[in-house]
């Protein structure tokens, strides 16, 4: 189920909040975990076997980890924990890209569909049980509590990739959100939903209308600015409308983004992009590596394999292994070279843009033949003239993307509708209307992170 | 609760929508789109377990949402107003007038369709003579915005020239563009005014002398397709002007239909679908006033406007349309012993697919 379906504004979401809220405190998590399920099921029915499958095996061994002494055992039944994980991720999501690429694409059969948010759970999962080894966490009782962190809908199909402590005190107190936080819970939903639909899906359209124009260098440019900001008011609203639910559901998500696109060099990006994922890699896959206390070359070889995974995570294919790579060397031109001639800061910047921007060629790629068609043209500089009606056409919808992307814009116009109480009213209320007007007309519904 | 207004007008609005809907009668079929609408699932443990439930709901939902037109008209005032103007492959034009996005339209399928018809011509041996309808893109050019993706029609009809005989068509429009409507602004087809003159281009072609123009009357308003799939809220209507010939019958398959016009469509949104009953694979026109001439007509709905006119000069026409008939058309010309093969087209399906170079037998 979409969040921006219609089925799921207007009987999943009412209903389980309400419900949620009268609750009584010992029924609020079998009743979320049971939710959860019903949402899972609506899109992958034939997939709820693999869900409880993974619950219970993470669930057994959270537990064991939790009560044995020894340490080598501790450590097999991490180890354990971590290959079952990773392993239904490699072979649901990666066993056809890693057959093809060793030469046995046609040989064996491989999962269709990827089930969905397998790329968000189990990571939530991996890190859960490493925390509960390296004792950070207490290990979880109550299987509809684990249920519920493992499952909870809001964050199950676009992240935040959430850490058990974060939701640990909410777990288990009795959820009923005060009024006022209902009511921010909504607008921060209605945000994201807008986001969603009034800015991504039309950004989406414009950067697949521009892409059509193969060859057309200034089309090419304008398709890759288009991508750039389709995908973040895409993810960011996804994100947003977590957020949101999280609130009306008594839960507080850790935010996933925080301005990236005014970051002032790439670094920073990356701190501000999708931060529950980089601190996951930081701290599962970077720090465990040795992190940067080791070697100059060692820190270069754990930061290069974080890159890649990070690439590979984002889709099994050359083109994002590229684009993680991309950022590898982005990082090290940024952190070696611009950062230490002390350059302008406007150069670090731009740099930033540019390889974003551009890094989007490899990413929005479905090859990477493709990918390079889009490079060639990039840089043929030869344009026709086209751009500027797509230009034109696009203007207020672009001007707003990018004011958008301005953090003293959304922190303002918070401000402002948090004081004024009717302005707010009658502000979001159109905006939901007018998602709902263009949920009526579009079939254009596509989401890029539900298949991740 | 009175600290959560928000919250409570939303998840207020949030249900009251599937309220209504729950309460409401299910709409059958949607005129604007023109299509059956879907209808609430019966919930079935094997619908359900095979994943198909899921799937049958939601498009009922978006089918059935309650003030479903008024939200699409909406979105689409919404995006104008946000200055697109491209909307759902409709071009927003000056005057009110909406365009078709033509810029997919190939060459390569006019030629392969042009070249088909001369070859049917060297195989059946009768002259054949080609009108190509063009759009209102070509027509009102200055109304449509620069740099609108559209194809350059008066290329496409040239090329067509190669192949056919083409009868002169867009210059006599364009001409008399600025005297009265030629073409709808909320449909893709032409008037009965645009008709009219390419009923004079085929009556000089043929050497016919013209006879007068038929009686017209108007049904109004009219909101064709263009405006189906971009339904401006403030979109100005079109009149309909439909053609009477009460000495004219027309037999769709077979069957003899009462007048040229289908009564029950002039209730309808697509007023254009009541003349000559719309779009079928074969129909005739029989003249009894006139006692001679047999034409072959290859046809698309354009043809719907101008065949009247046209059938005060022969005895009989057998008109095909090449989208739906499945015959072997040269068998078809050749039983019909007719004098001349007129293709009355317009340059949208010409340059959009190949229907005619798909036809049986070319």
């Amino acid at each position: 189920m979409l969040f921006s379906s219609l089925t799921f504004l207007f009987y999943f979401l009412p209903a389980v909040i309400l419900i949620h809220w009268f609750l009584p405190e010992k029924w609020q998590n079998p009743f979320l975990f049971a939710a959860s399920l019903v949402f899972y099921a609506w899109g992958e029915i034939r997939y709820v076997p693999l869900f409880f499958a993974l619950l219970a095996l993470d669930y057994a061994l959270e537990r064991l980890i939790g009560q044995a002494q020894h340490q080598a055992a501790r450590r097999w039944l991490l180890a354990a924990g971590i290959a079952a994980d990773i392993g239904a991720l490699l072979y649901y999501k990666y066993s056809g890209f890693l057959l093809g690429a060793l030469g046995l694409g046609g040989h064996f059969n491989t999962p269709g569909t990827l089930p969905l948010g397998i790329s968000f759970f189990t990571f939530q999962a991996v890190g859960y049980l490493v925390d509960v080894y390296r004792r950070k966490t207490e290990s979880e009782k109550n299987i509809f509590a684990f249920g519920t962190f493992l499952f909870l809908f809001p964050q199950l199909i676009a992240g935040p990739i959430v850490r058990y402590g974060d939701l640990k005190t909410a777990l288990h107190t009795h959820r009923k959100p005060p009024a006022d936080t209902l009511d921010k819970g909504m607008a921060l939903f209605i945000a994201g939903l807008a986001s969603k639909v009034l800015l991504a899906n039309p950004l989406g359209a414009l950067s697949t209308e521009l892409h059509a124009a193969a060859g057309d260098s200034a089309c090419q440019w304008m398709h890759l600015v288009a991508y750039t900001l389709h995908i973040y008011f895409d993810f960011w609203g996804y994100s947003v409308m977590a957020l949101g639910m999280g609130r009306m559901l008594g839960f507080t998500f850790p935010k996933n983004f925080d301005h990236p696109y005014a970051s002032a060099s790439i670094s920073e990006f990356w701190r501000r992009w999708h931060i529950t994922l980089g601190g996951w890699f930081r701290d599962y896959v970077y720090i465990p590596l040795g992190g940067s206390r080791k070697s100059t070359a060692r820190t270069l070889l754990n930061t290069l394999i974080v890159w890649f995974l990070s690439g590979f995570w984002h889709g099994a294919g050359w083109n994002f292994i590229l684009w993680g790579l991309w950022f590898f060397v982005a990082l090290i031109i940024d952190r070696h070279i611009l950062k230490a001639l002390r350059l302008p800061s406007i150069v670090r910047r731009l740099f930033m843009i540019l390889c974003v921007v551009t890094g989007y060629a490899l990413f929005s790629a479905e090859s990477l033949q493709e990918a390079g068609t889009t490079f060639a043209a990039l840089f043929s500089f030869r344009s026709g003239g086209t751009v500027l009606f797509w230009l034109r056409e696009n203007i207020l919808l672009l001007a707003v993307s990018l004011a958008c992307c301005v953090p003293a814009v959304i922190e303002g116009g918070k401000r402002l509708l948090s004081r004024h109480t009717i302005l707010r009213c009658i502000t979001m209320t159109a905006v939901l209307l007018l998602c709902l007007a263009a949920l009526a007309k579009s079939s254009y519904n596509p989401f890029i992170y539900f298949r991740f | 609760m009175r600290k959560a207004p928000l919250f409570l007008i939303a998840v207020t609005l949030l249900l009251a929508l599937p309220f209504a809907q729950a309460v409401l009668p299910d709409r059958t079929f949607s005129e604007m789109e023109n299509r059956v609408l879907s209808q609430r699932p019966a919930l079935t443990l094997s619908a359900i377990s095979a994943g198909r439930w899921s799937d049958t709901f939601e498009t009922y939902c978006a089918d059935q949402l309650p003030l479903r037109d008024a939200f699409v008209s909406l979105y689409t005032g919404w995006e104008a107003a946000a200055g697109h103007r491209v909307v759902e492959g409709v071009i927003l034009g000056k005057d009110g007038r909406l365009f078709d996005r033509t810029d997919s339209w190939k060459p390569r399928n006019v030629t392969m369709n042009a070249s088909a018809l001369g070859y049917l011509v060297e195989e059946t041996g009768l002259p054949l003579y080609m009108l190509a309808i063009p759009t209102a893109n070509t027509v009102y050019a200055d109304c449509v915005p620069k740099g609108a993706p559209v194809s350059d029609e008066e290329a496409l009809i040239k090329l067509a020239g190669k192949y056919v005989n083409v009868i002169p068509l867009l210059e006599p429009l364009r001409e008399q563009a600025g005297t009265e409507p030629l073409f709808y602004r909320t449909d893709h087809h032409w008037t009965a005014a645009g008709a009219r003159i390419g009923y004079l281009q085929v009556c000089e072609a043929l050497g016919l002398d013209p006879l007068p123009e038929l009686k017209l009357t108007e049904q109004s308003p009219f909101y064709g397709s263009l405006y189906a799939r971009c339904p401006l809220p403030w979109q100005q209507a079109d009149a309909f002007d439909y053609p009477e010939a009460s000495s004219i019958r027309l037999t769709v398959n077979g069957e003899e239909k009462d007048g040229l016009i289908e009564r029950e469509k002039l209730t309808e949104r697509d007023l254009y679908a009541a003349l000559l009953y719309g779009n079928h694979d074969r129909m005739e026109l029989i003249n009894d006033s006139v006692a001679d001439g047999t034409w072959f007509v290859i046809k698309d709905s354009y043809a719907n406007a101008l065949l009247p006119a046209l059938a005060r000069h022969c005895h009989h026409i057998v008109a095909i349309d090449a989208r739906y008939f499945a015959g072997n058309v040269i068998e078809e010309v050749q039983n019909t012993k007719g004098d001349l093969i007129l293709c009355i087209h317009g340059i949208s399906s010409l340059a959009s697919g190949r229907t005619l170079a798909l036809l049986e037998g070319l």
